[in-house]
């Protein structure tokens, strides 16, 4: 699968692009970037997968995964190395944060134009499993996806209003259901076929 | 491409179960909202109508439940349009979004409530 990322550029959004792509895009150290699988934004220096592109070495994502295809281990990797690093060190990343002035001042600024990345993250919808749970009404205790469908919901309207949070949440809260539909749904299937 | 082959495997499975079991049978698993209530849900009569399908009677499976023919296409198109949003985002943005979901759970509701009229 072909990573694509999204950058944080010019006080503005960009993406997705292939890490070839990004090769155009002038990125430094400081370039907040954020591709699926991460946890959150960060430097594009702190990911292990964008080594090579700051160094402008196009030639390692040639010879490693051919046709410019960075291995979503190797993103994951950088969300691990993440976690072990102290406390401390996420916080000041946070504060950071792309377009987020230390001065003063930025308080006063509207919120949207501060922390863009954070209130609006171009980050793909979390899934709403909304075509597992019409399935599911047909096929097996439909009181339990009828639920999984009011959160399903939530999941595209929490996002679009910025709550990545609620977003991310009512989708668990979804897949949760779904999963609890299907085993309560699908093992008399599976017993039936062993019975009779 | 090992999720296609799991799926492959899994409605090939179903398939034969329920292409040689009868689900009218004693034997066969009963709706649990049926049994409590004696009320049909939205999805009653799938078993039934898809014996009649893999028998190529059609017609039969659509007086046992004709929600099924929306369900079942819309339900693989939803899970297409959500695992492929990364690379088609406008596509999922319109397909997905509180209005459709509110949709299919009105359209739901409706036919479990009508069905029971």
């Amino acid at each position: 699968m072909i990573m694509k990322f999204w950058i944080y550029q010019d006080g503005a959004q960009k993406g997705p692009f292939t890490v070839f792509e990004l090769f155009e895009k002038n990125l430094t150290p400081q370039t907040p970037v954020w591709c699926e699988g991460m946890d959150k934004w960060r430097h594009a220096g702190e990911v292990p997968a964008l080594g090579p592109l700051l160094d402008g070495n196009r030639d390692f994502y040639l010879s490693e995964s051919g046709m410019g295809e960075v291995k979503a281990e190797d993103t994951n990797l950088s969300a691990q190395t993440a976690c072990e690093t102290p406390a401390a060190e996420p916080v000041a990343a946070e504060s950071e944060a792309p377009g987020v002035n230390p001065a003063p001042q930025a308080a006063a600024q509207p919120a949207a134009a501060v922390r863009p990345a954070k209130s609006r993250p171009d980050e793909p919808c979390p899934p709403t499993y909304i075509g597992w749970s019409v399935f599911l009404t047909v096929c097996c205790c439909s009181p339990i996806s009828i639920a999984a469908l009011v959160c399903s919901i939530f999941v595209p309207s929490y996002y679009n209003k910025g709550k990545l949070d609620k977003s991310r949440r009512a989708s668990e809260i979804a897949a949760w259901l779904i999963m609890i539909a299907i085993a309560l749904g699908m093992l008399p299937v599976m017993l039936m076929s062993a019975i009779f | 491409m090992a999720t296609v082959a799991a799926t492959v495997a899994a409605v090939a499975f179903i398939a034969f179960v329920y292409y040689t079991r009868d689900p009218a049978s004693a034997a066969a698993p009963k709706c649990m909202f049926r049994l409590l209530t004696g009320w049909d849900c939205p999805g009653c009569g799938a078993q039934r109508a898809l014996h009649a399908i893999l028998h190529g009677r059609v017609a039969e499976a659509w007086g046992y439940n004709p929600f099924l023919f929306f369900a079942v296409p819309a339900g693989v198109f939803f899970i297409v349009v959500e695992g492929l949003r990364t690379r088609y985002p406008r596509l999922h943005r319109a397909v997905i979004n509180e209005f459709t979901i509110c949709a299919v759970l009105a359209a739901v509701l409706a036919w479990w409530i009508f069905r029971n009229l």
